[in-house]
C-alpha cells in the first residue's frame, strides 16, 4: 500500500508538471483583440457607413433572459451584424459579465477600459473625478441624431445629472416611462362576483371586500410581507408618498416617509394588524412566501404594482384556474378626491465614452441606431427586420449602448390596445404597423382564445378593458401624480448610507404594526433617522435640488 | 455475556439515534431534488415535500441546452484536478518541516503562514497582481493564487505531528535524507489526512464560482459554478429589460427556485460521486501493526 | 507531547528549507504583496484614481463607528459566532467518538457520507427551505403542537432567532467537523484500545482515557484556528433568513455593512470593517494559542 501511494505521489507531481504544460496550450487566453482601429475620418452624413472598417470595444452585462437564435451570441447577433452592414462598424466585447458592477470596478481600477460602456451615476462621478472618460458635448454636438437632440431637450432635467459644469459626459440612458410605476389595488374577479362586490370607492370598501374573502374562502384579508412594500402602496390613500421626497407648503424638500400622513396611514394599518386583517405571520415573509400564499388562494385582494400579471399570477391560474385573474382597481383616498401617485427619477445608467476612445463618433453611430429602430424606422423598415433587432430579447446585447424613449410604453399601450379592440370587434388587424410591439399584442390574443396564462401578464397591462396601464395613462395624461423632489441621483449621504436610514424606519414600523410600540413611537424614529444622517440628508436633497 | 448485551443494546442505541441525525441531513437534499423536478406553478404554491409535483424536467433541459454546460464542466473538472494536486503538493511539502517542532526558524514560518489567514488585501489588489502577471483568461488565475490553503496545511500539519515517530527515525538510521523520507515514508501514512484535506481542497476549487467570474473575459471559459451562477434568473431584472414579452415563456416553465434547485444537483453531482471513492481512505484507516511488523 | 528531542543533521537541513521555498514565495506573492490594498481603509477610495486618493486617516472608522445601529450588530455578531464556535466543537467531536463507536464499518462509513451532505447545499437553498420547517405551520412547530408545547416563532421572534441561527449553522456545519476528527481518531494506535481493553477498561473509560486527550490538540487546533473568524456570523445565512423584526438581535457587522452599501463601490467602508475584523481575529488567535500553549501545554502551530 506505502509502495502505492508514493507511487501515487510521484505520479501526482509528474502529471502535475505535464498538465501544467498541456493546459498552457490548451486555455489559449481567448481575449478579445482589444486594440481599436487607429483614428478613421467618418463620413460627413451621420447615417452613412465608414469607408474603412473601424473596431470599437464595449463592455456588455449578461441578462440570461437573452434567448439567442443559432450561432448568435453577444459578439454576434442581429445589432452587431447591423453596425458592420450599416456602418462598417466592428464592435467587440471586451468583457461580457453576470456582475457587471464587480468587474466594471476591477476594470476601472486596472484602467483597462473598453471605449463604450454604461454606469450608474455613482461610477459616473468616480471616473469623471479620476478623468477618464470623454467630454461628449462636442461628438454629440456633431454626430447625434435629431432623435437623441430631442431627447436632450425634452427630458432636460434627466440630462443634466449626466453634466458637470454644464458639459455632458454621460448620456442617460432614461426609462420605459413613468407609465410603469403606479400602484393599484389587485381583486379577484370570481370571487368578486360570487360576492357581488362593485369596484371599491373607499378604503372601507376594500377592507369590505378583503374581510369577506377571508371569511368566505379562508385565509387572510391582506398579505404583506417584511419589507412592508403593500403598506407603503396603501399609504397613498392617505396622500403619503413614502419612496419619494415631497416639496412642502414652505418650499422645503423633506423625505415622504417621515411626513403626518404616513404616521396616519401607519395606524390604520396597526389597527387593521390588531383586528387581523393582515396576515399575522407577515413579519418574517420574504417576498417570494407572500406570493406562495397568494398563489395558494389565501387572499384575494393585493395592493400591487403594473406586473402583477406576470408574476404570480400565471403560477396562480395554473394552481387555482383561469377564473381566478385579478384585475387592477385604483387606490381609493381617505376623503375622496383624485389619487395621487408617486413618480420617481428612473435612468437605466448613462453611456460613457473612454477619454482616449480614437473613434468616438463610431460610437454616437450605434446609439443612434438604436434611437432610429425605436422611433423613425417603422414604417421605414421592414416589420421582419425591425423584430429581427427586437425579439428574443435581443436589445439586452445593447444594454452599453441603448437610449430609451421614456413614452416606449406609453406609445405601446395606444397601439396594442387599439389592435387588441380592433381584434375583439372582429376587424382584420395589420401587425405590420405594430413595430416591435408585435409580441404583446400576440400574447394578448392568446389569452382570449386560449387562455394562456403566460399572456394574462400582456393582458392584464396593456389588452384588458380594465388594465393597469389604462388607469395610469389617465394619471400620466391628467399629471395625477406628485414627481419626485429629488429629480435626480442621490446625493453624497443618501449614497453612503445605502439602505441603512429607511432601514431603520422600517424596523420601527414593523414594531408599530404589530403592537409591540404604540404610535407615539413614530415621532421618536423620525428623531432618530434624523441623527443616523437624515438631517444632514435633507439638507443635502435641499441644497441640490431645492430652489 | 452480560456485558456483551450490554454493548449490543447500546450499540441498537447509537445506530438509531446516529441514523435520525443523518437523516434530518438528507431530507432537505430530497426535498430539493422532487423540488428541481417539480413544475415551477407547483414549487411557488409550496406543494412540493418529498416527491415531485407535476414532474417535469423543464428546468435541467434549460441549464443543460445550449452545449455550455459540458465545456464549463471540462473547465471545472480540469481546474479540479489542476488545483487539487497542485495543493496537496504544496500543503505536504509545506507541512512537513513546519511539524518538526525544532526546525530553526519554525515559529517565524508558521508565523508567516497564520497572518495570511487573518488580513487579507482584498479584492482589487489582488487581481491587480494577477491581471500584471498576465494570468487572466487562464486558468492558472484560478488555481495560484490559493495554491497554499494554510487553513486546510495547518490541519495537516496537525496529522503529520500525531504521527509515530519511530518510522521516520528508523530511515534517518538507514541513511535516508529528509525527503527521501517524506515521499516514502510520511506520505503513505498520510491516507486518511490527506483524503480530508483533499476533499476540501477539491470542494473548494469546484464550488469557487468568483474567481471564474471575474478572471474571466468570455463567459466561454467560465467554469461551471460560473456558468451556473449566471442562469440565476432575477426576475425584476428580466422585467425590466422585457421588450419582446417572451421571458414569460422562460418563466413560465421555471421559477428561480426549481432553477437553483436543478443548477444545485447538476453542480454538485459530479463532486458528490467522487466522495465515495475517497471516503474508503476515510475510515480504512491505519494498520499500524502491520507497519511495525 | 514530543518528549525527545531530535537532533537535525545539519547537511540535510537545508533540505526542509528547500521544501517551504514554492510556499512561501507563493504565499509572499499572492497574499502578502496585495496588502497594500489595506491602505484604502484609510482613504476616500476612488476605483478610478486607485491607492493614490484622498487620505482621511480614521474617518472611515468613525464613520462606521458613529452609525447609531453599528454597535448592536457587534455584540449580535459575537454572540451568535461565540454559541457557533462552541457547538461547532462539541457537536463534531461528540458524533466522531459516537461514530467510532460503531460496530458496523460499513453503516458507519454511510452514515459518514450522508452527514456531509447538507455541505454541499449554499445559504441560499438552504434558508427556502428552514422558511418552510420552522413556519408557524411548518413541520417543526406542528410536532411541538401535537406534543403540547406550543408554538415558537423561529424566525420572527427576536429572542429566540439568534438561537434558530446557531442550531441549524451547527446542524448544516457538523459533516465537515466530523470528517477532520474521524481522521484524527484513525490515526490513533488501535494497540492502546487493545491493552485498556485488557486492563478491563469499560467504553466509557476508553473514550475519556484514551480517544478525548489523544484528539485534544486537534480539538484546541480547530479552536483556535476558528476564533480566528470570531467576527464572521456567517453572512449567507443570516442575510437569507433574517427580517427587520429581528434586526434587534439577529443584525451581525456584515449583513449591516452589506446594507451600508459595500455594492456601490464603497470599497472604503469595507475595508475599514475588514480591518477591524483582523484586528480582533489576530487579538484572539494570539490570546488563544497563549492560552493552549500556557495552560495545556500545546503548542499548536
Amino acid at each position: 500500500m506505502q509502495k502505492n501511494i508514493s507511487r501515487l505521489f510521484k505520479a501526482s507531481l509528474s502529471s502535475l508538471i505535464a498538465l501544467s504544460a498541456l493546459t498552457g496550450c490548451m486555455s489559449k487566453p481567448s481575449t478579445p483583440t482589444a486594440e481599436t482601429t487607429p483614428r478613421v475620418e467618418p463620413p460627413a452624413d451621420i447615417w452613412a457607413p465608414y469607408d474603412e472598417e473601424v473596431t470599437v470595444t464595449a463592455f456588455v452585462p449578461e441578462n440570461s433572459g437573452t434567448e439567442f437564435q443559432g450561432d448568435d451570441d453577444y459578439g454576434n447577433n442581429p445589432w452587431y451584424r447591423a453596425y458592420k452592414e450599416r456602418f462598417n462598424i466592428n464592435l467587440q466585447n471586451k468583457w461580457v459579465s453576470n456582475d457587471y458592477d464587480t468587474k466594471l470596478n476591477l476594470a476601472i481600477a486596472d484602467k483597462d477600459l473598453a471605449d463604450v460602456f454604461y454606469v450608474d451615476s455613482a461610477r459616473l462621478n468616480t471616473l469623471h473625478e479620476a478623468g477618464l472618460i470623454m467630454n461628449l458635448e462636442e461628438v454629440f454636438d456633431k454626430y447625434a441624431s435629431d432623435v437623441l437632440k430631442n431627447y436632450r431637450k425634452d427630458y432636460a432635467e434627466t440630462w443634466e445629472t449626466g453634466c458637470f459644469d454644464g458639459e455632458l459626459y454621460g448620456m442617460p440612458q432614461m426609462s420605459y416611462g413613468i407609465i410603469d410605476q403606479f400602484q393599484y389595488i389587485w381583486i379577484r374577479q370570481d370571487w368578486m362576483k360570487e360576492c357581488g362586490f362593485d369596484a371599491p370607492k373607499t378604503m372601507d370598501d376594500v377592507i369590505k371586500i378583503a374581510t369577506t374573502f377571508a371569511e368566505k374562502y379562508g385565509g387572510y384579508a391582506l398579505p404583506e410581507c417584511q419589507t412592508l412594500e403593500n403598506l407603503f402602496r396603501l399609504a397613498l390613500s392617505w396622500g403619503a408618498h413614502p419612496d419619494i421626497w415631497v416639496t412642502k407648503d414652505d418650499g422645503t424638500i423633506e423625505y415622504g416617509m417621515i411626513q403626518p400622513e404616513m404616521k396616519e396611514a401607519l395606524a390604520q394599518y396597526a389597527q387593521w394588524y390588531k383586528d387581523g386583517i393582515i396576515n399575522p405571520n407577515f413579519t418574517t415573509l420574504n417576498w417570494d412566501k407572500m406570493m406562495q400564499g397568494m398563489i395558494n388562494g389565501e387572499c384575494g385582494v393585493i395592493p400591487f404594482a403594473q406586473w402583477f400579471g406576470y408574476n404570480p399570477l400565471p403560477d396562480l391560474i395554473k394552481n387555482q384556474g383561469p377564473e381566478a385573474i385579478f384585475y387592477p382597481y385604483e387606490i381609493p383616498t381617505q376623503d375622496g378626491s383624485d389619487i395621487l401617485g408617486s413618480v420617481k427619477f428612473s435612468n437605466e445608467g448613462y453611456v460613457v465614452i473612454r477619454k482616449d476612445c480614437v473613434n468616438p463618433e463610431a460610437i454616437m453611430k450605434i446609439v443612434n441606431f438604436y434611437a432610429y429602430t425605436v422611433n423613425d424606422a417603422v414604417g421605414v423598415e421592414t416589420n421582419e427586420y425591425l423584430s429581427s433587432l427586437h425579439s428574443f430579447n435581443y436589445p439586452n446585447c445593447v444594454r452599453e449602448t441603448r437610449i430609451i424613449n421614456p413614452m416606449n410604453d406609453y406609445n405601446q399601450y395606444i397601439q396594442v390596445k387599439a389592435a387588441v379592440d380592433a381584434y375583439q370587434a372582429g376587424e382584420d388587424v395589420d401587425t405590420s404597423e405594430l413595430g416591435t410591439n408585435v409580441a404583446k399584442y400576440e400574447s394578448c390574443v392568446n389569452w382570449l382564445t386560449s387562455q394562456d396564462p403566460n399572456g394574462v401578464g400582456d393582458w392584464l397591462q396593456q389588452g384588458n378593458d380594465r388594465s393597469a396601464y389604462g388607469i395610469a395613462k389617465k394619471y400620466v395624461d391628467e399629471k395625477q401624480y406628485v414627481q419626485d423632489a429629488k429629480w435626480g441621483p442621490d446625493t453624497p449621504t443618501l449614497q453612503s448610507a445605502g439602505s441603512t436610514l429607511n432601514d431603520i424606519l422600517i424596523e420601527g414600523f414593523t414594531k408599530i404594526i404589530t403592537g409591540e410600540k404604540t404610535i407615539d413611537y413614530f415621532d421618536e424614529l423620525v428623531e432618530q433617522w434624523k441623527t443616523a444622517g437624515g438631517e444632514k440628508a435633507t439638507q443635502e436633497v435641499n441644497e441640490i435640488y431645492g430652489g | 455475556m452480560k456485558k456483551k448485551n450490554k454493548i449490543s443494546v447500546f450499540n441498537i442505541c447509537l445506530t438509531i439515534g446516529l441514523g435520525i441525525i443523518c437523516i434530518t441531513c438528507v431530507l432537505p437534499f430530497v426535498h430539493l431534488l422532487a423540488v428541481s423536478f417539480s413544475s415551477s406553478s407547483a414549487v411557488a404554491a409550496g406543494k412540493v415535500g418529498f416527491l415531485p409535483v407535476e414532474f417535469t424536467t423543464a428546468s435541467y433541459e434549460y441549464v443543460i441546452t445550449g452545449g455550455r454546460f459540458l465545456h464549463a464542466m471540462g473547465i471545472s473538472i480540469e481546474r479540479v484536478i489542476l488545483g487539487t494536486l497542485l495543493n496537496i503538493v504544496l500543503m505536504v511539502l509545506t507541512a512537513y518541516p513546519l511539524a518538526k517542532s525544532d526546525l530553526p526558524g519554525r515559529g517565524f514560518l508558521s508565523g508567516f503562514f497564520v497572518v495570511t489567514m487573518l488580513i487579507g488585501g482584498g479584492m482589487i489588489p489582488t487581481y491587480l497582481l494577477v491581471s500584471g502577471l498576465g494570468l487572466k483568461d487562464t486558468i492558472w488565475a484560478l488555481i495560484l493564487p490559493g495554491a497554499l490553503p494554510v487553513y486546510n496545511m495547518i490541519i495537516l500539519m496537525n496529522f503529520i505531528r500525531g504521527l509515530p515517530h519511530e518510522l521516520e527515525e528508523a530511515a534517518w538510521i538507514d541513511g535516508a535524507s529528509p525527503f527521501g523520507t517524506l515521499v516514502h515514508v510520511i506520505f503513505p501514512l498520510l491516507g486518511p489526512s490527506l483524503a480530508t484535506v483533499g476533499l476540501f481542497s477539491m470542494v473548494g476549487h469546484w464550488n469557487d464560482w468568483f474567481s471564474g467570474m471575474i478572471y474571466m473575459s468570455e463567459p466561454m471559459n467560465y467554469p461551471l459554478q460560473t456558468y451556473l451562477q449566471t442562469l440565476l434568473v432575477d426576475f425584476e431584472k428580466l422585467l425590466q429589460s422585457d421588450t419582446s414579452g417572451n421571458i414569460q415563456e422562460i418563466l413560465s416553465k421555471m421559477n428561480a427556485r426549481t432553477g437553483r434547485a436543478a443548477q444545485l444537483f447538476l453542480g454538485a453531482l459530479p463532486i458528490m460521486m467522487v466522495y465515495p471513492f475517497l471516503q474508503r481512505y476515510f475510515t480504512k484507516g491505519l494498520t499500524l501493526g502491520s507497519v511495525k511488523g | 507531547m514530543k518528549g525527545k528531542k531530535k537532533k537535525f543533521n545539519i547537511s540535510t537541513l537545508w533540505q526542509y528549507y528547500a521544501m517551504l521555498v514554492p510556499g512561501v514565495v507563493l504565499t509572499f506573492i499572492f497574499s502578502y504583496i496585495p496588502l497594500y490594498g489595506v491602505i484604502i481603509a484609510f482613504e476616500k477610495y476612488n476605483v478610478g484614481m486607485g491607492f493614490n486618493s484622498p487620505w482621511v486617516g480614521l474617518e472611515n472608522f468613525r464613520y462606521l463607528f458613529s452609525q447609531p445601529t453599528f454597535t448592536r450588530t457587534i455584540w449580535n455578531t459575537l454572540f451568535i459566532s461565540v454559541w457557533k464556535l462552541a457547538l461547532g466543537i462539541i457537536v463534531p467531536v461528540t458524533i466522531a467518538v459516537l461514530l467510532n463507536e460503531m460496530r458496523s464499518d460499513k453503516l458507519k462509513r454511510f452514515y459518514q457520507t450522508l452527514i456531509y451532505i447538507p455541505n454541499f447545499l449554499s445559504w441560499i437553498i438552504m434558508a427556502g427551505v428552514l422558511m418552510d420547517i420552522l413556519s408557524s405551520t411548518g413541520a417543526i412547530n406542528t410536532i411541538l403542537a401535537k406534543l403540547g408545547m406550543g408554538t415558537v416563532n423561529f424566525l420572527g421572534d427576536a429572542k429566540v432567532f439568534p438561537w434558530t441561527m446557531i442550531v441549524s449553522d451547527v446542524w448544516k456545519g457538523f459533516g465537515y467537523g466530523t470528517i477532520v476528527y474521524l481522521a484524527a481518531l484513525l490515526g490513533i494506535d488501535p494497540s492502546l484500545y487493545e491493552s485498556a481493553m485488557l486492563d478491563g477498561a469499560t467504553r466509557w473509560q476508553q473514550i475519556k482515557n484514551i480517544t478525548i486527550p489523544l484528539l485534544m490538540p486537534t480539538i484546541i487546533l480547530m479552536t483556535v484556528l476558528s476564533l480566528g473568524s470570531v467576527l464572521n456570523a456567517g453572512f449567507d445565512q443570516v442575510y437569507n433568513l433574517y427580517s427587520p423584526a429581528v434586526w434587534e438581535t439577529g443584525d451581525i457587522i456584515d449583513t449591516y455593512v452589506y446594507r451600508l452599501g459595500i455594492q456601490q463601490a464603497q470599497y472604503s467602508v469595507g475595508a475599514a470593517v475588514g480591518l477591524f475584523k483582523s484586528l480582533v481575529s489576530a487579538i484572539m488567535v494570539v490570546t488563544s494559542y497563549r492560552l493552549a500553549d500556557k495552560l495545556a501545554g500545546y503548542r499548536i502551530l
